[in-house]
């Protein structure tokens, strides 16, 4: 008797745990942009300046002074270069890409993605942190070489905003 | 299947040339949703009535995916239609100029359609992005279920109330988002519409 109310517990509990991981899996958020992608830089120091270049059509646009910026990418060009002072020249990031439309079942929308994101070798500043529990550079992971900065930057690592975060 | 119909229409008319019940015609549908179509039809029986039927539509569907959506196709297909006072045990009045049927129509319609759909994704430090999706020369199917009214004046005119047309087709976009259309045109949502048909008969 104990036997059979065990098995059949297990059943009904397999069955509650097999409904959830599958209603869990649709609920899976989108990774893409609904709007102009963007990556932040943060700087514990307030002084510091990027430059955020189009090389395609010579269009910049210079960040605000301040604790994070919002580097954007333009979704009409494919390279972008972030020239970086803090506060004097440290060097220039340059980020080669290709978007797409990516569809997006779980909110019924369309969102932007990217179908191609590599670090381009004549970058000359490989000096980052990623961002760490406490927002320190000294909790985060340093990011000193191209094949780091490759591995940061990937079409995949953009889902959440606050893992594509990096320190000066 | 118009060309069908017509060669159908044309041996059966030189082959039995003076059958009284034998309706021949051409007309125009519209639909309440903005879609129409000509017909060609052929009475062969009192009680049913085959259809060859062209079609067009063209309608902007609201698709969340997308900033805008155009839709546009050609349909042909043939379909029948069932009508009720010659199935009655009663018979119609010869005298009477004016004859009304309840009738029930089936149609099937192949097509082949076209989208243009884009997004603006909205730049806020550089220009906007238009992300276009569009496909030409897609397949579809497209059938319709209709109950309504038929009037024929004096064995020349017919009119045809209806006001219950369901009906629907859709299209995966290359996205694979399903795009709604049907042939009834206009179509945003629930596949219903209503309709209205003249034709010019002889026999």
């Amino acid at each position: 008797m104990e036997m059979r109310r065990f098995f059949i517990l297990s059943i009904a509990i397999g069955t509650a745990l097999g409904c959830f991981l599958l209603y869990g899996c649709d609920d899976e958020p989108c990774a893409g942009f609904e709007a102009e992608p963007y990556f932040l830089l943060h700087a514990d120091s307030l002084n510091f300046k990027v430059y955020c270049t189009n090389n395609e059509t010579g269009d910049t646009v210079h960040t605000n002074e301040r604790d994070f910026a919002l580097l954007p990418f333009d979704m009409n060009a494919t390279q972008m270069k972030y020239d970086i002072y803090a506060p004097d020249f440290k060097g220039s990031l340059i980020l080669d890409y290709i978007l797409r439309g990516v569809e997006c079942d779980y909110r019924s929308k369309m969102l932007l993605g990217f179908d191609h994101l590599s670090v381009n070798e004549s970058s000359t500043f490989r000096d980052f942190y990623t961002l760490g529990i406490y927002q320190s550079r000294y909790s985060g992971i340093r990011i000193d070489s191209i094949e780091n900065l490759a591995d940061f930057f990937t079409p995949y690592s953009y889902g959440d905003v606050s893992n594509w975060t990096i320190r000066l | 299947m118009i060309l069908i119909l017509m060669v159908l229409a044309a041996n059966v008319s030189g082959q039995v040339p003076e059958k009284p019940s034998m309706l021949k015609g051409v007309g125009l549908n519209l639909t309440a949703k903005g879609g129409y179509y000509p017909q060609f039809i052929i009475r062969l029986r009192p009680s049913f009535e085959l259809q060859g039927i062209a079609s067009y539509a063209y309608h902007t569907p609201d698709v969340s995916h997308f900033t805008k959506t155009e839709v546009e196709g050609w349909f042909m297909g043939g379909g029948l239609a069932v009508l009720t006072r010659p199935l009655r045990s009663k018979p119609q009045d010869p005298s009477k100029s004016v004859k009304g049927s309840l009738r029930l129509g089936l149609k099937y319609m192949r097509g082949q359609m076209q989208y243009d759909a884009y997004k603006v994704f909205e730049g806020r430090s550089f220009d906007s992005y238009i992300y276009r999706d569009s496909q030409q020369k897609l397949k579809t199917d497209y059938g319709e279920l209709s109950v309504g009214y038929e009037m024929v004046i004096k064995d020349r005119v017919k009119v045809d109330l209806i006001p219950i047309i369901l009906g629907d087709s859709g299209v995966y976009s290359k996205s694979g988002f399903t795009l709604p259309f049907s042939a009834i045109g206009g179509h945003t949502g629930f596949p219903l519409a209503a309709g209205v048909g003249v034709s010019y008969l002889w026999r």
